[in-house]
C-alpha cells in the first residue's frame, strides 16, 4: 500500500505561481523602493518608465503618491493584487507549506489591506521586501515536503527570467541560468523536455520562458495506459 | 445558571488571577496572523471571517470525561451498526425496534445503496456528537449525533498550540489531557480502511466555509488535499491526476462534501465539485469514503428518538448517556402528552434541518397552536416533540467582564479500529446573554475544551 503523498494538477500550478507571485512582488517592491529614491530628485518621470516596462500607465503627483499607485493603484501590476495572488496560491497550497511562511505571508497581505487609506512609508516597503526573503527562506528549509518546495522555487526562477527580460532585457543571464532551472523542472517530472533558449528577441525569450512549466505539469489527460497504481 | 465551580476549574481561576491579561490579544493575532478562518458570502460577497475565542475553557474533570467518553463511544458503535443494518438486513425494523416509515421518510435514507458493504463495516468514520449539560440534573444530554460531515474540529487543534505558547503557566501546573493525536488517530482511520493507495481529503475548494479545516486536516494527516476535478474514476478505480501526468489510485477519500454533491452521476447533475462514477468506485468496494454515503439516515430527527434503543438491541448494553426527552406523536401516548403539553415543548419538523422548521409552544398564538395541533393529528410522522433543556451556562469574557453564556459541546469521534474520543472538542458559546444559538454562523465563538486531572 503506498500512502504516500501526491500532488494534484491544480495544487502543482498553485505552487508554481505562488512561487511565481511571491518573487514578483519581492522584484517589483526592490525597483519601486529604488525607483522613488530617482522620483524624489533626480528624474520624476522614472516611476512612469518603469511601469511602463510592465506594460502599465501610470500617474503620480509626487513620490509619495508614485508609491501609493504601486501599491494601490489600479493595475495588475499593484503589489497589493500582486500579494493578494500569492496569499491566494498560498492559502490553496498551505497543507504543503511551514506554517511560519504561510504566516509571514498573511501578515503582510493583513498588512497591507489595512493600510488602504493611509499613507505609505518606504520604511515599511523595505521591512516588507525583508519579510518576502524570509519567506522564501522559510519555505526552502521545509525538508518535509521538498517536492512541493521546488515548485515554488521553479516558480520563483521563472518570474525571475520573466522580470529580468522585461526591466532589463537580460538574455544573458537568462542563457547563464537555464541549465539550473531546466534541472529543477527534471527533478519535478522525469519526463520533462529542455525548452531550448535561444532568443531572436525579448518577446521570444519571453515566450519560452513561459512555456517551461507546460512541460512539467501536464493538463491534458493521459490514456488509461498511462496510468499506473 | 453557571455550574458551581469544580476543583479543576479552581485551580484555572488561581493561575488566571496571576497572568498577564495582556498577552489575550495575543489568541486575535494568531488566529488572523495563521488565517484560522472560517468563509462565508454575505450579500454577493465573499468574507473570511477570524471565530471569536474566549480563553476561559470548558474544563471537564478527568472521572466526568471518562463518563462521557465511555457513553459517547457506545452511542457510535450502536449508530455504526444501525446503519449497517439499515443498508442491509434491516433486522432492526424486523424486531420491531423501528418502525420501517421512520427509515424510509428519512431525507438522508438512500435505498440505491442498499446491500452495499463498506470497507471494514466502517460508515461513520469521523462523528461530531452535540451534547449540553442540563442544569436540572446535572447530566450531559445528547442534542445531535452529526454523522455525515460534522466540522469545527480544526478551531480547538488550532488554538490549542496558540494557547500552550502564550500561557504555559496552565500546562505546567494542571495535568490538561494532549490533543496531539488526533491527526495521527485520523489517518490510522484512514489508513485502516483504505484499499490501497493514497489517503485523500476531497474539499469542495477555497470558497467553501470550512476550507481552513479541509486543509488542515490534509496537513495533519499527511493527506493529499483534492478538488473533485483532480480525481477520475475508471473501471470503478478512483485516481487522482497526478502534475506529471500519472494516475495514482486512491483508496480512502475523507470526502468534505455532502452526498448531494458527491457524484453528478447519481445525486444532483448540476455538481461541479463531485466526481463522476465515484459512487460506482464505493459500490464495487474500491474505494473508503468517509464518511459512508446514505448516513444521514441516522442522524435524521425522527430516527434520533431510537438511538438509546439502537444501544440495547446491538450492543446489549444500557445507554450511559440520555437523550434530551422527546416524543414521537406517532406513538399514541406520546401524542397524547404531545397535544396536552404543547405549550411547554418545542415542536421540530423532521424535514427541516439548520434551524427551520423549529417552533417553540410557549411562543405560539391560539391560532397558530391549533394549527400545529391540527398538523401533528392529520400526520404525526412529520413531527417530534423534545423538552426544552435549560442548558448551563459558561463563564466567558467578554470585553473584559467574566459573564454568563449558553455553550454547547461537540464532541469528535474517530471510528477506525478502535473508537477514540478526542480528548476535548469544540465548545461553541452564544455571544448575546440568553441567547441559545450557538452556531458560528449566528456570531457565536468558541473555547478551549480542557479535560483536567487533579
Amino acid at each position: 500500500m503506498t500512502n504516500s503523498m501526491a500532488i494534484s494538477v491544480n495544487t502543482a500550478q498553485r505552487l508554481y505561481w505562488l512561487g511565481r507571485y511571491v518573487q514578483r512582488a519581492e522584484t517589483l517592491l526592490r525597483e519601486l523602493v529604488s525607483s522613488y529614491d530617482y522620483v524624489i530628485d533626480r528624474d520624476t518621470d522614472d516611476g512612469r518608465k518603469l511601469y511602463a516596462k510592465l506594460g502599465v500607465d501610470i500617474d503620480y503627483v509626487n513620490a509619495l503618491d508614485f508609491l501609493k499607485q504601486g501599491i494601490y493603484g489600479d493595475h495588475g501590476s499593484s503589489i497589493e493584487s500582486i500579494i493578494t495572488w500569492a496569499r491566494e496560491n498560498a492559502i490553496e497550497t498551505r497543507h504543503l507549506l511551514d506554517e511560519r511562511g504561510f504566516a509571514t505571508l498573511n501578515k503582510i497581505y493583513n498588512h497591507i489591506v489595512a493600510g488602504r487609506d493611509g499613507r505609505v512609508s518606504p520604511t515599511s516597503l523595505e521591512e516588507m521586501i525583508d519579510d518576502f526573503a524570509l519567506i522564501l527562506g522559510i519555505f526552502s528549509s521545509e525538508l518535509e515536503r521538498p517536492r512541493a518546495y521546488h515548485f515554488i522555487r521553479l516558480g520563483q526562477q521563472i518570474e525571475r527570467f520573466d522580470l529580468i527580460l522585461r526591466l532589463y532585457q537580460g538574455v544573458d543571464f537568462v542563457t547563464s541560468e537555464w541549465e539550473t532551472m531546466g534541472a529543477i523542472a527534471k527533478g519535478l517530472n522525469e519526463h520533462y523536455q529542455p525548452v531550448e533558449f535561444s532568443a531572436s528577441s525579448i518577446g521570444d525569450a519571453l515566450e519560452k520562458v513561459n512555456s517551461v512549466i507546460d512541460r512539467v505539469i501536464m493538463v491534458t489527460l493521459p490514456t488509461a495506459s498511462q496510468t499506473q497504481g | 445558571m453557571i455550574e458551581s465551580i469544580s476543583p479543576e476549574l479552581q485551580k484555572f481561576y488561581d493561575i488566571f488571577e496571576e497572568i498577564d491579561k495582556g498577552k489575550i490579544s495575543e489568541f486575535k493575532d494568531f488566529l488572523e496572523a495563521n488565517a484560522v478562518n472560517f468563509n462565508l458570502f454575505k450579500d454577493g460577497n465573499f468574507i473570511e471571517r477570524s471565530f471569536p475565542f474566549d480563553m476561559i475553557p470548558r474544563i471537564i474533570p478527568k472521572d466526568e470525561f471518562d463518563h462521557l467518553e465511555a457513553g459517547i463511544i457506545q452511542r457510535v458503535k450502536a449508530l455504526n451498526a444501525f446503519l449497517n443494518d439499515i443498508y442491509g438486513e434491516q433486522r432492526i425494523i424486523a424486531d420491531g425496534i423501528v418502525p420501517r416509515e421512520y427509515v424510509d421518510s428519512a431525507v438522508g435514507f438512500l435505498p440505491e445503496f442498499m446491500n452495499v458493504v463498506p470497507p471494514q463495516m466502517i460508515r461513520t468514520h469521523i462523528s461530531g456528537i452535540d451534547l449540553v449539560k442540563d442544569s436540572v440534573s446535572g447530566e450531559w444530554v445528547i442534542l445531535e449525533d452529526n454523522l455525515r460531515v460534522p466540522s469545527g474540529v480544526s478551531y480547538p487543534l488550532s488554538i490549542r498550540r496558540a494557547f500552550r505558547h502564550t500561557y504555559p503557566e496552565f500546562f505546567e501546573s494542571m495535568k490538561i489531557s494532549k490533543l496531539k493525536q488526533y491527526g495521527d488517530q485520523l489517518k490510522a482511520a484512514m489508513d485502516y480502511v483504505n484499499t490501497g493507495g493514497l489517503n485523500v481529503v476531497l474539499t469542495p475548494g477555497r470558497y467553501n466555509s470550512a476550507y481552513y479545516e479541509h486543509s488542515y486536516l490534509a496537513k495533519i494527516t499527511g493527506s493529499t488535499l483534492a478538488l473533485g476535478e483532480d480525481l477520475v474514476v475508471e473501471n470503478d478505480e478512483v485516481f487522482l491526476r497526478s502534475y506529471d501526468g500519472k494516475h495514482q489510485r486512491v483508496g480512502a477519500i475523507y470526502r468534505r462534501l455532502d452526498d448531494d454533491f458527491l457524484d453528478p452521476e447519481v445525486f444532483h447533475p448540476e455538481s461541479l465539485i463531485g466526481v463522476p462514477h465515484l459512487a460506482s468506485a464505493y459500490r464495487a468496494g474500491n474505494v473508503a469514503i468517509m464518511n459512508s454515503i446514505g448516513n444521514g439516515v441516522a442522524d435524521d430527527k425522527g430516527i434520533y428518538y431510537f438511538v438509546p434503543q439502537m444501544v440495547k438491541y446491538y450492543l446489549d448494553e444500557e445507554p450511559l448517556l440520555k437523550n434530551a426527552p422527546t416524543y414521537l406523536p406517532y406513538y399514541e401516548k406520546d401524542r397524547e402528552y404531545v397535544l396536552a403539553n404543547i405549550d411547554t415543548l418545542v415542536i421540530k419538523d423532521v424535514a427541516e434541518a439548520g434551524g427551520y422548521g423549529v417552533l417553540f409552544g410557549n411562543r405560539l398564538s391560539p391560532e397558530q397552536r391549533e394549527e400545529i395541533i391540527q398538523m401533528i393529528i392529520d400526520d404525526p410522522r412529520r413531527f417530534i416533540a423534545q423538552e426544552v433543556i435549560e442548558f448551563y451556562d459558561l463563564p466567558c469574557m467578554i470585553n473584559g467582564e467574566i459573564v454568563p453564556r449558553k455553550a454547547d459541546l461537540r464532541a469528535y469521534v474517530i471510528c477506525g479500529e478502535e473508537v477514540s474520543v478526542s480528548m476535548g472538542g469544540l465548545t461553541r458559546f452564544a455571544m448575546e446573554e440568553g441567547n441559545y444559538l450557538v452556531n458560528s454562523s449566528q456570531g457565536g465563538g468558541f473555547k478551549d475544551t480542557w479535560v483536567v486531572e487533579l
